[in-house]
C-alpha cells in the first residue's frame, strides 16, 4: 500500500478524499436501502391509523398493542413461535438438501461427458422459465395422488429438493464450477482421489463462498414462500410463518396493520442474522477453503 | 488392449457422469415431466379447471396474438425486462466491487444492502414505494425543491413501468451476493500484478476482475432475464397492472386467466408463449458465450 | 310484507327446533346399535340422556374451511368447540387463513376433489366451481337437520344454480354512501341526501375548501356499481338477466354520461389523481383519513373499515339513497359469504348439523354474531338483536342497504375477466377517465365485453 513515493501528500488527500467518497456512497445508498425496515419497525409501534399517514419512522404515541397482539394464540393451535419453529423444521432439511443434490448436480454435468449430457442439459435450463402458476394445479395433483398434501413431515415442500429440483442453484454451481481450474483435480487425481474424493475434498472448498449463498438464498426464499405452505399445509398447527403472518388480515373488514407488521419484522429476524453472519463466508471464500493458489 | 482399456475407462467415465445426475434426472421424471407435460397438454385444450376438456384447439394461440391486450402485455414484459436486467446487473456488480474493498464498517453495509432483497414483496415496501413516488411524494417534494415541477410517477402511463423497475433493481441484493461470491475467487495477485503494470482502481476493474467473473455474469444475466420475464410481485403489489395497462405484465394475466377464471388451456397457452420467447432468448445468450465467456477449466485451452 | 314473512319463518322455526328436540328424544330405530360402540366408554351418567341414548347422528370427523381475519377466527374456533362439545363424537378439523391466496388454493382442491367438507364460499364460486352442481351438495337434501326457513327465498335464489340451492347465505351486502361530515360542515353544507345536494356539494367543496377537496371519491369499479345503480334508478330493470344485458348501447352510454360528469363537475376526483394518491385502497388512502375525500360509495360490511381509518375530529356516516337518481330503487344486493357442502363430504347430514348450529341456533349465533356481517338468518338476527351483539354502523347500512335495493344481481357481473384489474369495468372507467376513450366507444367496449363473458 505504501508505494506512493514523489507526491505523498497529493496522496495521501486523494486516499482520505476517495475514502471519504467511498463512505458517502455507501452510507446515501445503505440509508435508501434501509429505510423500509426502519420504517417498518417503527410503524409496529404506530397506532393503526398513522400508519398510512407519511413516510416518518418515529411513532407519535408508541404503543405495544401490536406485539402484544401478534403474540396471540389461535385456539392454542398454533403461535408466532411455534410457526417459526414449524417454518424452520422444512427449511433446514431443504437446505442441506439443496446443497448435497445441487453440488452433485453440477459436478456431473461440469466435469463429465455423457451420453445426452447436452440434451439433458438443456431439459434442465428448460426447467427454469415456465412460470409456476400453471404447474400448481399438475403438481398438487401428483401430490395428491401420493397423499403428501397435508402431511406432518412436509413432504411436497421438502422431498423434491433431495432431487435437485431448484434448477436455479444447479446452474449456480456449474457456472462456478467451470471457473475452477481443472489441474487441481487432475493433481488429486494423481495422488489417488476417486471422483467422489474429488468432489468432496478439492471441488467443494472451492466452491465454499458459491454453496454459502445457495444454502442463504435457500434459507431466504423458503422461509419467505407463501403459496407452496397455503397449498400443501392444511392444519392450522403445522403453519409456517409466512401464512401466520397473514392469519390475522381480513380485507373486509380491515385490519390490524401494527400487528401484521410486528408478526412480519419477528418472523425475518432469522434471516437477517442468518445474512450477517453467513456473509464472513463470502469474505474469506478461497481462503477458508486453504487451497488458495 | 490399450485400446480397450481406454474405451472401458471411457465408458466409466460417462456412466459416473451420469450417475452424479441421476437423482436429478429421477425427481426430473417425477416432480417436473408431468406438470410440464400437462401444461402443454393443457396448452392445446379448452381446459376450464371446473368444466374440464371439451375440445383439442389451437384457439390459445390464435386467440393469444389476436388479443390486442395479451400482444400488448407482451410488450410490456419486454420492455421491462430489457429495461430492469441491465440496471440491475449495473448496480449490484457495482455495488459488489466498492463492498469487496476492506473498509472498516463493510460487514454492516453488506447486510443492509441485501435487505430489500429480504423485504421482498412485504406490505412494508407496497406503502414506501408509493409514498416516495406518489405526486405529494418524497421525490416530487425533493424535485420541488430544485424547482422542478412535479411529475405523476404513479398515474403516467409512461413512467409507471420505470417505477416497478426500480423496485426490482432497488432489489440487487440476491445479484449482488452471487457477484461477491465470484469476486472473492479472483486471486489476489492478479490485481497486484496489474497494480505494479500501474492500472488503476477502474483500469483492474475493467480488464481483470470482469473477464475473471464473466461466467457468474452470464449466470447472473440468464437468472435475471428468467426472474424479468416471470415477474409478478411488483405491479402486483405496487399498480395492480394500471395506470392503463401500462405495467400489465404477461405473467398478470397467466395468473387472472388460471385462478380467477380458471382458464388453465388458456394460461397455459400464454405461459409456453412465453417460455419459448425464453427458451429463444437463453439460446442466443448461451451461444454468444464463445465470445465473451471466458471458462478457466476450458478444455480448448 | 316483509315482517310478516319474518314473522312466519320464526314461527317455522320454533316449531322446527321443538319438533327436533322432540326427534332427538325419542330414540329412532337405526342409531343405536350401529354407533353405541364406536363411541368411547367414558361414563354415560354424565351425558345428557337426550345425546346419549337418542343420537341420531354418526361419529366422524369433518373437516372445515374458512377465510378471515383474527377475531373471526377466534369466534369460528370457539362456536366449533362448542359444536363438538354439543355432539360428541364428531370431530371438527378446521383449517383457517387470511384471503390472500385463498381462493387459488380453494380452487386447486375443487377442481382435485380434495375440498373439506364443510367450506365458507364466495358467491360468484357456486358458479365458477359448481355451474352444473358437481362440487357443492345439494342442501334440499338436508333440510331436516338444517332449517332453510330462516331464510328469504330471495337470498336461496340466490345460491341456487343448476336447479340445487348449492350454499346457504351468511349474509347479505350492497354498496351504499358513507360521508365525512366533518368536512361537509367545514363546507357549511349537510351531508347530501340528494344527487342535487351531491353536485351542489361538488361546486361548494372547490370554491370554499379548494381544488383537493372532493366530496365522493370513486375507483374504477366503483364507479361500474355506481352506474349500475343509477341505470337500474333510471331505467326500472336488472342490469343482467336471463343472461342476458338488459340495456341498450343509449342506455348506458347514459350511465357512463353521468359518471364523466361527476367527475367535470368536481364530484370525484379523477381516476389519475386517484392512482396519484398511491394508496392501495381508498380505506389506506390519507386523503380519506383526514377527510379531503369526505364521502365513499363501499359495501355496507365494510363501514368499520372505512370509519376506523378516519383520524381523530372526523365524523362517519351512513349516507342515504338519492330518490332523485330516477324513479325506481335501483340498485342490487348480493350474497356476502355462504356456506356449502362438498359433495365429496361423506357424512353431509353431520355436515349440515354443524351449519345449522353455527348460522341458525342460539349457541353458536351468539358466538359467531356478526363476524360474517349481518346475518341472514332471521333467527340469529334476532338474536343478535337481542343480545345487542351487532355493530351498530354496520347494522345500520346493512338495514338501509336491504330496505332501498330490489334487484338480483347476476353473478357473472363479478367475473373476473370483467372485474378484475386487467378486465373490461376498469379499461372502460380508466379508459373514460384518461380521455382515451369517448362516451360511445366506452359504451361500446363495455357492452362488447360483457356479452362475451354472458355468452361464454
Amino acid at each position: 500500500m505504501e508505494k506512493t513515493r514523489g507526491k505523498r501528500l497529493s496522496g495521501r488527500a486523494r486516499r482520505r478524499l476517495s475514502v471519504v467518497l467511498r463512505y458517502a456512497v455507501l452510507i446515501s445508498v445503505g440509508v435508501v436501502m434501509v429505510y423500509p425496515l426502519l420504517w417498518m419497525a417503527g410503524a409496529t409501534f404506530k397506532e393503526n391509523s398513522e400508519i398510512f399517514s407519511g413516510i416518518n419512522f418515529i411513532p407519535k404515541n408508541p404503543t405495544l398493542s401490536g406485539y402484544q397482539n401478534a403474540m396471540k394464540d389461535y385456539g392454542g393451535d398454533i403461535n408466532i413461535w411455534k410457526s417459526m419453529l414449524n417454518t424452520y423444521s422444512y427449511v433446514i432439511p431443504k437446505v442441506v438438501f439443496t446443497l448435497f443434490s445441487a453440488t452433485i448436480t453440477a459436478y456431473g454435468f461440469s466435469r463429465f461427458k455423457f451420453f445426452g449430457r447436452n440434451f439433458l442439459f438443456a431439459v434442465l435450463m428448460s426447467t427454469l422459465f415456465l412460470p409456476q402458476v400453471v404447474l400448481n394445479v399438475p403438481q398438487f395433483i401428483l401430490f395428491t395422488k401420493l397423499g403428501w398434501v397435508d402431511s406432518r413431515l412436509y413432504l411436497p415442500l421438502i422431498v423434491p429438493t433431495l432431487f435437485a429440483t431448484d434448477t436455479y442453484f444447479v446452474f449456480m454451481l456449474i457456472q462456478f464450477m467451470r471457473n475452477v481450474p481443472r489441474e487441481l483435480e487432475e493433481a488429486a487425481k494423481i495422488d489417488g482421489c476417486n471422483v467422489v474424493q474429488t468432489l468432496v475434498k478439492v471441488v467443494a472448498p472451492m466452491l465454499m463462498s458459491a454453496l454459502v449463498s445457495c444454502a442463504l438464498f435457500q434459507f431466504m426464499w423458503s422461509s419467505n414462500d407463501y403459496m407452496g405452505p397455503l397449498l400443501y399445509v392444511k392444519t392450522p398447527a403445522n403453519y409456517p410463518a409466512a401464512i401466520f403472518v397473514k392469519l390475522s388480515m381480513d380485507a373486509d373488514t380491515g385490519f390490524e396493520w401494527n400487528r401484521v407488521l410486528a408478526t412480519s419484522l419477528i418472523s425475518i429476524i432469522p434471516s437477517l442474522v442468518v445474512f450477517f453472519l453467513a456473509q464472513d463466508q463470502f469474505v474469506d471464500g478461497i481462503a477458508a477453503g486453504g487451497v488458495k493458489g | 488392449m490399450k485400446n480397450q482399456k481406454v474405451s472401458f475407462e471411457k465408458k466409466m467415465r460417462q456412466n459416473v457422469g451420469f450417475l452424479f445426475i441421476l437423482p436429478w434426472l429421477i425427481g426430473f421424471l417425477i416432480f417436473k415431466l408431468y406438470p410440464f407435460a400437462s401444461s402443454l397438454f393443457y396448452s392445446f385444450t379448452d381446459y376450464n379447471l371446473f368444466k374440464g376438456i371439451t375440445k383439442f384447439t389451437l384457439d390459445n394461440y390464435v386467440h393469444i396474438f389476436n388479443t390486442p391486450k395479451i400482444t400488448r402485455a407482451l410488450g410490456v414484459t419486454f420492455k421491462y425486462a430489457f429495461m430492469t436486467v441491465p440496471l440491475k446487473l449495473v448496480a449490484a456488480l457495482f455495488v459488489a466491487y466498492i463492498l469487496n474493498f476492506r473498509l472498516k464498517g463493510v460487514k454492516f453495509f453488506r447486510t443492509a444492502y441485501y435487505i430489500p432483497s429480504i423485504l421482498g414483496g412485504s406490505v412494508a415496501i407496497a406503502v414506501l414505494w408509493k409514498a416516495v413516488f406518489k405526486d405529494e411524494g418524497l421525490l416530487n417534494a425533493l424535485l420541488g425543491i430544485f424547482g422542478v415541477e412535479s411529475i405523476n410517477w404513479l398515474s403516467d402511463p409512461s413512467l409507471a413501468l420505470f417505477v416497478i423497475c426500480l423496485l426490482r433493481v432497488w432489489q440487487f441484493g440476491s445479484a449482488m451476493v452471487i457477484f461477491l461470491a465470484a469476486l472473492k475467487n479472483v486471486p489476489e495477485e492478479l490485481y497486484e500484478a496489474a497494480a505494479i503494470e500501474g492500472a488503476g482502481k477502474w483500469r483492474q476493474f475493467f480488464s481483470v476482475t470482469v473477464p475473471l467473473i464473466t461466467p457468474i455474469i452470464f449466470y447472473n444475466l440468464v437468472t435475471q432475464l428468467c426472474q424479468a420475464f416471470q415477474e409478478f410481485n411488483g405491479p402486483y403489489i405496487i399498480t395492480e397492472g394500471g395506470p392503463r395497462n401500462s405495467t400489465t405484465l404477461i405473467s398478470l394475466l397467466i395468473y387472472n386467466s388460471a385462478f380467477k377464471n380458471y382458464e388453465m388451456g388458456m394460461a397455459s397457452a400464454m405461459a409456453w408463449v412465453m417460455f419459448v420467447i425464453l427458451l429463444v432468448f437463453t439460446v442466443i445468450a448461451f451461444m454468444s458465450q464463445k465470445h465473451w465467456v471466458y471458462y478457466s477449466d476450458d478444455e480448448r485451452g | 310484507m316483509k315482517y310478516l314473512k319474518k314473522f312466519a319463518a320464526m314461527g317455522l322455526a320454533v316449531v322446527m327446533a321443538a319438533s327436533m328436540t322432540a326427534c332427538g328424544s325419542t330414540p329412532t330405530e337405526s342409531t343405536g346399535e350401529s354407533r353405541t360402540a364406536v363411541s368411547e366408554p367414558q361414563t354415560p351418567a354424565t351425558e345428557s340422556t337426550v345425546q346419549d341414548s337418542g343420537k341420531d347422528y354418526e361419529d366422524c370427523t369433518l373437516t372445515f374451511s374458512w377465510w378471515g381475519g383474527e377475531s373471526r377466527h377466534e369466534a369460528t374456533i370457539e362456536a366449533v368447540r362448542a359444536f363438538e362439545e354439543k355432539y360428541p363424537g364428531i370431530k371438527v378439523e378446521n383449517t383457517y387463513g387470511a384471503w390472500s391466496g385463498w381462493e387459488d388454493s380453494m380452487a386447486t382442491m375443487f377442481a382435485t376433489q380434495t375440498a373439506p367438507d364443510v367450506n365458507q364460499v364466495n358467491w360468484n364460486w357456486l358458479t365458477a366451481y359448481s355451474a352444473d352442481g358437481s362440487a357443492f351438495l345439494d342442501l334440499h337434501q338436508v333440510e331436516d337437520v338444517l332449517d332453510l326457513t330462516q331464510y328469504d327465498e330471495a337470498s336461496l335464489a340466490q345460491c341456487t344454480v343448476a336447479g340445487e340451492l348449492q350454499a346457504v347465505p351468511a349474509s347479505m351486502t350492497g354498496r351504499i354512501f358513507y360521508w365525512n361530515k366533518a368536512t361537509f360542515d367545514k363546507a357549511g353544507i349537510a351531508v347530501p341526501m340528494s344527487l342535487a345536494d351531491l353536485m351542489d356539494a361538488g361546486r361548494v367543496f372547490k370554491e370554499k375548501l379548494g381544488d383537493d377537496y372532493y366530496p365522493l371519491v370513486l375507483g374504477e369499479y366503483d364507479r361500474m356499481i355506481l352506474m349500475v345503480y343509477y341505470l337500474e334508478s333510471a331505467y326500472g330493470k336488472p342490469w343482467v338477466e336471463d343472461n342476458q344485458l338488459q340495456y341498450t348501447q343509449e342506455e348506458i352510454e347514459k350511465g357512463l354520461e353521468f359518471i364523466r360528469v361527476l367527475e367535470e363537475a368536481h364530484v370525484t376526483p379523477s381516476i389519475k389523481k386517484l392512482l396519484g394518491d398511491g394508496a392501495d385502497s381508498l380505506d389506506k388512502n390519507p386523503k380519506w383519513m383526514n377527510g379531503t375525500y369526505a364521502g365513499i360509495f363501499e359495501w355496507d360490511s365494510s363501514a368499520g373499515k372505512f370509519n376506523s381509518a378516519l383520524e381523530d375530529g372526523q365524523e362517519f356516516v351512513v349516507g342515504e339513497f338519492f330518490q332523485d337518481m330516477g324513479q325506481y330503487q335501483g340498485g342490487y344486493s348480493k350474497v356476502s359469504l355462504a356456506f356449502a357442502i362438498s359433495e365429496t363430504c361423506q357424512h353431509p347430514r353431520e355436515a349440515a348439523m354443524l351449519l345449522n348450529f353455527l348460522l341458525n341456533e342460539e349457541e353458536g349465533t351468539t358466538i359467531m354474531a356478526s363476524e360474517r356481517g349481518v346475518p341472514l338468518s332471521a333467527a340469529a338476527l334476532s338474536n343478535c338483536q337481542a343480545k345487542g351483539l351487532l355493530n351498530e354502523t354496520v347494522a345500520e347500512a346493512n338495514g338501509k342497504v336491504l330496505q332501498w335495493v330490489s334487484y338480483p344481481l347476476d353473478p357473472k357481473f363479478e367475473s373476473a375477466a370483467l372485474k378484475s384489474t386487467d378486465g373490461v369495468y376498469y379499461d372502460v372507467m380508466s379508459g373514460l377517465s384518461y380521455g382515451e376513450y369517448d362516451i360511445r366507444t366506452a359504451a361500446e367496449l363495455l357492452v362488447e365485453g360483457i356479452n362475451e363473458e354472458l355468452a361464454r
